[in-house]
């Protein structure tokens, strides 16, 4: 809210430098947003302030603010006496009392006439313009008090009196600012017997206080502020009446601003009160009363404030406080509307006697076990456990375009960010063509994100880890083999993973990633020139572990020796080959050194931890190889060379 | 005796010797008939201890540059030859073959440096859904329906009212104050979505980092200490955090943590709009209302809670000007 200086040095002392005032008001919870000088040499601030200070909304109220910080004297403004309350006045006729909490109203006679150059000067240095001496004062009330009220011309009110209603769907109404409206039964107004003559965050521009007028119901009310806030949103109306309106105001403050308004417009519009007020005030709103241990200040902030300083704060904020044995008895008074509790009192002291005097203490006590969960950790493991393997990170956008088929958003501020994902890979495959788009050589990403579905009882999320590569192994580089990738750098690059997280995965010919115990854990294919792989995190994190392996160099030498096979075309080559590793403990290693056609070249070394072997050893294996290959694989062996 | 012309001539002789080394054949020999074990030099430095005293200071001082200026000959000398003779085979300075490196995600990176820290004051790592339910990431959090912080917070929606995308990360406590049993210490790293028509500072899609400490005899005074440590950590020994009261609906007292400009240190410039402070969190001690939720006492229970946006700290960092790079494919580490 905009604070003109010397209209806040009207009700409170000021400290000596602006930058105290604006520092100190920053700390106790109001920042200073900005701060300028208006032409005519008015310094405005302008304070960043809370929702749930309805009472902020005021010079008054941040003239409280000040008087508590620097403990100075609040003057407040002079009042007029308000007519008599009439409880069966047929002034305003409520007929949706579940939307209003309180409405006061009385009738006036005013001679309208431009404002005085005081008042003139007071709204435009706050950002009001100027209107007439009636209309003006109602403006000028509202910013002084935070409490928003409203003149109607009573020659333009069908039947002269108000009627709040909820609108009629379809209904018309045209704001005083001109703006052409369309309202439904959620809508809030208040009318005359015909039509509506105002919202209550905005009059209409029939019924608005003009040269001509000279009688005027003057009301200020609280309303429901939810009800006033949907109405402002939907029909995008937002003024400073609506601002205030929209936050728990105290329905008795109603009264006190009424009266400094009459008091403004006795003194400047020649007014006259005509006939009695009518209050519709059903439920009165009470002081709240709290008991505040005197250790709950040390006990939530880690300070000791003295209760005896508890008490003055509390005072100075406007608080009645009785000294009980262990415990302060705080009245809250009603402006402070968030004030419901120990804990919004301890905040009140603590905040005017500094946060900066809270102390800086280190966790304490014993250190809680850590309860970082499996996936959390796993997720870590998969990601540097890529990044050694060169792919790089990247992340997308969950949001993806429209997809009927997907979760989508009901208000999706842009159709490219209208449905959750169902998969990573489009996104992924999106993103290695752009990173063609870059000539990028060697494309190799890798994302772990959430896929989302509905599984027709509920929303499920699952964490998934994809993976794109295309292009080149590396980079164009002198001395540097360079080939292009192909689906094996893909499947090469998860058993690479595989080894590191100690887990073991089988690619089928169908491109599904399978483990025996748990099932299809992904899949693999590719898209035009690039390689992409999909798999479940989840499902990957609940693999078995394999053995560990043995890094040490074997004490007895090895054998080692390359058989070549001919296959034919329904031979799963791979599979064969964890078939062979199966087959004897002698086996510590077997790999593919080279294909051509139909020809296969498996490279098998056999180790034994105990002695030397002999072709005595191998022999049994060896042939029991070739007939695996034969019987399983129908596959021929061809040569065997040590 | 050794007197002061001897030594003078001794150097020079001594980097005559050096000056004509050719190979590196010939620097071993000289390196070793001079400064070896028997070497020219080291016996004359070897006489410094059977110097009467009165000669001590002023040959002393002789002999120990006589030392020092041949082995800086060498040395020289040394360098000289490493450039003149494997330069003839091969030229070093070229690049060399790079194995490939695999790149973390500057978010990632980020959250993996802040996990650190609070990993070293005891903290865990959780994580929760991103699809949600009124309850869990409103009510539960002191926002009932129609409370005006709301408005702060568009939501999308899945199925309205109740189903949407958290609004940020804080739908996260809710859930551990809900199931986890006090003393606890979270960090709870995440995606997060608003409403919101995206542009270079606002994005859909942004990432929130969320902390939660419960337990008996919390204090203000500990999350002033945990989360000075933490900037310290994070962004410097010299950064200065300031502490100031602020509202939010889940917790009371709350406070907001301001860190010193690290563009102008405090000074005032255009990224702190010359406040010589940047907004950096939010945090304050949980809500007695949300302790008493879950069946707790707020008078014997206590805790703090603070939530910062992690985009623009990944931004500063990474030197990224525009909020939707880090996850639009602008991201090529080439």
């Amino acid at each position: 809210m905009n604070i003109p200086l010397s209209w806040l040095a009207e009700y409170v002392a000021l400290p000596k430098s602006e930058a105290e005032l604006t520092d100190k008001l920053t700390m106790v919870g109001h920042m200073l947003n900005k701060r300028w000088q208006t032409p005519g040499g008015e310094v405005v601030i302008d304070l960043e302030l809370r929702g749930n200070r309805s009472d902020l909304f005021a010079i008054i109220g941040v003239a409280r603010e000040v008087s508590a910080i620097w403990n100075t004297p609040l003057k407040t403004p002079s009042l007029a006496k308000l007519p008599e309350i009439k409880s069966n006045s047929d002034l305003v006729i409520v007929k949706s009392p579940g939307l209003v909490e309180r409405f006061l109203a009385f009738k006036l006679k005013v001679t309208v006439e431009p404002s005085p150059d005081w008042l003139v000067k007071r709204l435009s240095d706050y950002g009001i313009p100027s209107i007439n001496n009636v209309v003006d004062i109602t403006n000028f009330v509202m910013v002084e008090t935070g409490e928003p009220m409203h003149a109607y011309d009573t020659a333009k009110l069908a039947g002269k009196k108000l009627i709040l209603r909820q609108a009629k769907k379809g209904e018309k109404f045209i704001t005083l600012l001109g703006t052409d409206i369309t309202l439904d039964e959620s809508d809030l107004v208040i009318s005359d017997e015909e039509i509506p003559q105002g919202l209550t965050m905005i009059g209409g521009k029939n019924s608005g206080v003009s040269n001509e007028t000279t009688e005027v119901i003057l009301e200020a009310a609280v309303y429901n502020q939810a009800n006033v806030r949907r109405t402002a949103r939907k029909l995008n109306i937002f003024t400073e009446a609506g601002t205030r309106h929209d936050k728990l105001l105290d329905p008795n403050q109603v009264e006190f601003a009424l009266a400094r308004a009459l008091e403004l417009l006795t003194k400047h519009a020649n007014a006259k009160v005509v006939g009695e007020a009518f209050d519709f005030y059903p439920k009165k709103r009470h002081p709240k009363t709290i008991n505040l241990k005197n250790e709950a200040v040390l006990k939530l902030t880690g300070v000791d404030v003295k209760p005896s300083k508890q008490e003055s704060i509390l005072k100075s904020i406007g608080c009645d406080v009785e000294k009980l044995n262990s415990e302060l008895k705080v009245v809250a008074p009603t402006f402070r509307t968030d004030i419901e509790q120990s804990a919004d009192l301890v905040e009140e002291i603590i905040r005017i006697y500094g946060y900066e005097e809270i102390p800086a203490h280190s966790l304490f006590g014993e250190t809680p076990a850590i309860q970082t969960s499996k996936i959390i950790s796993f997720e870590n493991n998969v990601r540097d456990g890529l990044v050694r393997l060169g792919i790089n990170e990247v992340i997308t956008s969950p949001l993806v375009h429209t997809d009927k088929n997907a979760i989508s958003i009901i208000n999706p501020p842009d159709p490219d960010f209208a449905s959750l994902r169902t998969n990573l890979t489009d996104s992924l495959i999106n993103y290695a063509k752009r990173c063609q788009g870059f000539r990028v050589e060697r494309i190799a990403l890798f994302e772990i994100g959430k896929t989302y579905h509905h599984d027709g009882k509920k929303y499920q999320e699952e964490l998934k880890l994809a993976l794109a590569l295309s292009g080149k192994t590396g980079s164009q580089a002198w001395g540097v083999k360079n080939r292009p990738m192909s689906i094996y750098d893909l499947i090469g690059t998860i058993e690479a993973l595989c080894e590191i997280l100690n887990v073991e995965i089988l690619v089928n010919s169908a491109g599904a990633i399978i483990n025996k115990e748990l099932g299809v854990i992904g899949n693999i294919f590719q898209a035009g020139d690039i390689f992409v792989a999909e798999l479940s995190l989840e499902k990957i994190a609940d693999l078995p572990k394999t053995p560990i392996k043995n890094y040490l160099a074997p004490a007895f030498p090895p054998i080692i020796e390359d058989m070549s096979f001919g296959v034919s075309k329904q031979t799963e080559f791979g599979q064969f080959m964890k078939a062979v590793t199966k087959i004897s403990q002698l086996i510590s290693r077997i790999e593919l050194v080279d294909l051509f056609e139909k020809n296969r070249t498996i490279r098998v070394t056999y180790i034994s931890a105990q002695r030397t072997l002999t072709e005595d050893d191998i022999k049994p294996i060896r042939n029991e190889i070739i007939s695996l290959a034969k019987n399983d694989y129908s596959s021929v062996v061809r040569t065997v060379k040590s | 005796m050794l007197n002061q012309s001897e030594i003078e001539k001794a150097l020079s002789e001594a980097l005559s010797k050096v000056a004509k080394i050719g190979d590196q054949t010939s620097y071993d020999s000289v390196k070793s008939d001079l400064i070896g074990k028997n070497g020219q030099v080291t016996k004359i430095v070897k006489t410094l201890s059977q110097l009467p005293p009165d000669q001590k200071a002023t040959l002393g001082k002789k002999i120990n540059e006589l030392k020092k200026e041949v082995e800086k000959a060498l040395t020289e000398k040394e360098i000289s030859l490493a450039h003149s003779e494997k330069g003839l085979e091969q030229d070093l300075t070229l690049p060399g073959h790079k194995p490939v490196v695999g790149h973390l995600h500057p978010t990632t990176i980020v959250i993996n440096e802040m996990n650190e820290i609070f990993l070293g004051m005891g903290f865990s790592v959780a994580s929760g859904p991103e699809l949600e339910t009124d309850e869990w990431n409103y009510d539960r959090l002191n926002l009932p329906l129609d409370h005006p912080a709301r408005d702060l917070q568009d939501t999308l929606y899945i199925k309205e009212p109740d189903v949407l995308l958290r609004t940020h990360t804080s739908s996260i406590e809710a859930h551990i104050l809900d199931e986890m049993k006090p003393p606890y210490r979270f960090v709870i790293p995440g995606k997060v979505y608003r409403y919101e028509n995206a542009n270079a500072s606002n994005n859909i899609m942004f990432y929130q980092y969320q902390g939660l400490v419960m337990g008996e005899g919390i204090t203000m005074a500990q999350l002033k200490g945990t989360l000075n440590t933490f900037v310290q950590k994070f962004w410097g020994k010299e950064t200065k955090t300031r502490f100031r009261c602020k509202y939010y609906p889940e917790v009371e007292p709350g406070v907001g943590v301001d860190i010193s400009c690290t563009f102008c240190r405090g000074a005032g410039c255009s990224v702190c709009k010359n406040r010589g402070w940047i907004e950096m969190l939010g945090a304050g001690m949980v809500h007695p209302n949300m302790i008493k939720r879950v069946g707790l006492d707020p008078e014997k229970i206590s805790g703090f809670a603070w939530g910062m946006g992690l985009d623009r700290i990944v931004m500063t960092r990474f030197g990224i000007s525009d909020v939707r790079s880090l996850y639009n494919g602008d991201i090529i580490y080439q």
